[in-house]
């Protein structure tokens, strides 16, 4: 199975604090990484910079076999098609309805008719329980819903990787059921995911393997089995709460 | 002292940090300029949100200006029976430096603070990543419509307020100096050249590249949240109003030395 993501030796210093010492870890085609570790350890900063919204101090950040740390905001877009951004609060464009922020990146991206747009908006909105908030502005829809519309921006352009920023986060057990669900039916589809959450129940639900970000490395990274295998592993105390 | 000076030389590095960020974001701009698309509706939007609704403030501050400066001149020269210079002296101040100048301020206050505090909450929300995870240009889509916005509505503003406040100066001085409105207009029309009133509009084309970048680059420079979004407004508008004094002093000059008014 090929990597379709690559992170080799990032280190990322904020301030004088040297916040990611040397991470490195590989996302494989078609699996979804789940990447845990405290709050403050600097997952966000890795997520972010897998699609170039930060830059590392050092190390390599390889997207399907491109490189993209020194690359130029421009240069980014055709990764940027590729891999799909989903914000922990949905960072939905609040001037605009949940239709035209769904239209968004339709309308940047492609050359699809107005008629095209319609359908394949309408298509997602059903896909995603969103059906008749298309007029609605995002001020004026619940916290689960902002991000199943988040979500749901981020993938119309049927990217082949999705990141999600902590996507349960906050979120009441029917709403986070939904984004597991909605999650594994892209994993379905083939698509490739690292998911950033503090959410256990949910890493185990829709995680392939899971890695341990802990003091600035990655301190264990394998499938559920393996890590809780491992004999007075770091995992199981994280998730017991006897670690951070 | 120490203390002082270690003050001193913070704000020194403030103002270079902030001098040399708009730089760089004014290179952005040119070099975005030049790419497709342009979003013209986006542009045309701003022009709105600026141009029509600062109008009736810019307004309102020209019409008191050319009113205040008409009765105080007359007031003030009648004693040395001066008032007759009255048309001359308001309507050249307020083409030439009141109109501009005013104009320019009124905007940076309201359209500088909107500027920065929507630019800002968008940081603050995410959205400005959000544009940018989505393959868009912040720089196309938020901070080149707002300028533009900026340099085609300031000017037409500032004409509008040019003829307002000088009307305006025209009904005191008819009805407070009993001035003749055919003599207030003939002597308007022989002192005020077309170079005058280039000269004072043509400042206003810098000074609304002032406000749209300095706007811009506080909103998407925001860090630490909703505080930080209100201290980035404050900034916009008090950095905005100082760039316009301070640069209209240099355009003036310019301005002189080009078209030798």
């Amino acid at each position: 199975m090929t990597n379709i993501i690559e992170v080799k030796h990032f280190q990322k210093r904020f301030g004088q604090k040297l916040v990611h010492k040397d991470v490195s870890f590989a996302v494989r085609r078609g699996e979804c990484l789940g990447l845990i570790g405290g709050s403050g350890a600097g997952k966000s900063v890795i997520l972010r910079s897998l699609i170039g919204l930060e830059r590392p101090d050092d190390g390599e950040v390889w997207v399907d076999g491109t490189e993209i740390t020194h690359l130029r905001e421009r240069e980014l877009l055709p990764v940027r098609k590729k891999v799909a951004y989903v914000f922990q609060n949905g960072a939905l464009f609040d001037s605009m309805s949940v239709y035209e922020n769904l239209a968004y990146p339709l309308r940047e991206h492609t050359r699809l008719s107005e008629d095209e747009i319609r359908k394949r908006i309408f298509d997602q909105l059903e896909e995603f329980g969103l059906q008749g908030n298309e007029g609605v502005f995002p001020a004026n829809l619940s916290g689960g819903m902002q991000k199943r519309v988040g979500l749901a921006r981020a993938i119309i352009m049927e990217p082949d990787v999705v990141l999600y920023d902590e996507p349960t986060a906050g979120l009441d057990p029917y709403n986070t059921k939904r984004i597991q669900e909605m999650i594994l039916a892209l994993k379905a589809k083939g698509k490739s995911a690292v998911f950033v959450t503090h959410d256990m129940p949910s890493a185990f639900a829709v995680c392939d393997r899971i890695a341990l970000l802990l003091e600035g490395r990655i301190q264990a990274i394998g499938t559920r089995e393996e890590l809780e295998s491992q004999p007075g592993g770091r995992i199981g105390r994280f998730i017991n709460g006897e670690e951070l | 002292m120490q203390q002082l000076a270690i003050h001193m030389g913070g704000k020194v590095l403030d103002l270079l940090r902030q001098l040399g960020g708009e730089w760089i974001l004014l290179q952005q701009v040119v070099k975005e300029l030049s790419r497709r698309p342009l979003y013209g509706r986006l542009i045309v939007d701003q022009i709105y949100q600026i141009g029509i609704r600062s109008s009736s403030l810019v307004l309102i501050t020209a019409a008191s200006t050319g009113m205040v400066m008409a009765l105080q001149f007359g007031l003030g020269l009648e004693k040395f029976g001066g008032k007759l210079y009255v048309p001359k002296i308001v309507s050249l101040s307020i083409v030439r430096e009141i109109g501009p100048v005013f104009c320019s301020l009124m905007l940076a206050a309201r359209v500088g603070a909107g500027i920065a505090s929507e630019i800002g909450s968008m940081v603050v929300t995410q959205q400005i990543d959000a544009i940018r995870a989505l393959g868009t240009s912040p720089i196309k889509k938020i901070v080149i419509p707002r300028i533009i916005g900026c340099v085609i509505a300031l000017p037409l503003l500032t004409a509008m307020g040019d003829l307002v406040g000088v009307t305006g100066g025209l009904l005191v001085g008819k009805h407070e100096l009993n001035l003749d409105p055919s003599f207030y207009l003939e002597k308007i029309f022989s002192t005020i050249t077309i170079t005058d009133y280039m000269a004072g509009i043509g400042k206003t084309f810098f000074f609304a590249l002032f406000i749209g970048l300095t706007s811009c680059y506080f909103g998407l420079n925001v860090s630490g949240g909703t505080k930080g979004v209100g201290q980035a407004t404050t900034k916009a508008v008090v950095a905005s109003s100082i760039m316009i004094l301070v640069s209209d002093y240099f355009l003036t000059k310019l301005f002189f030395l080009f078209f030798e008014v």
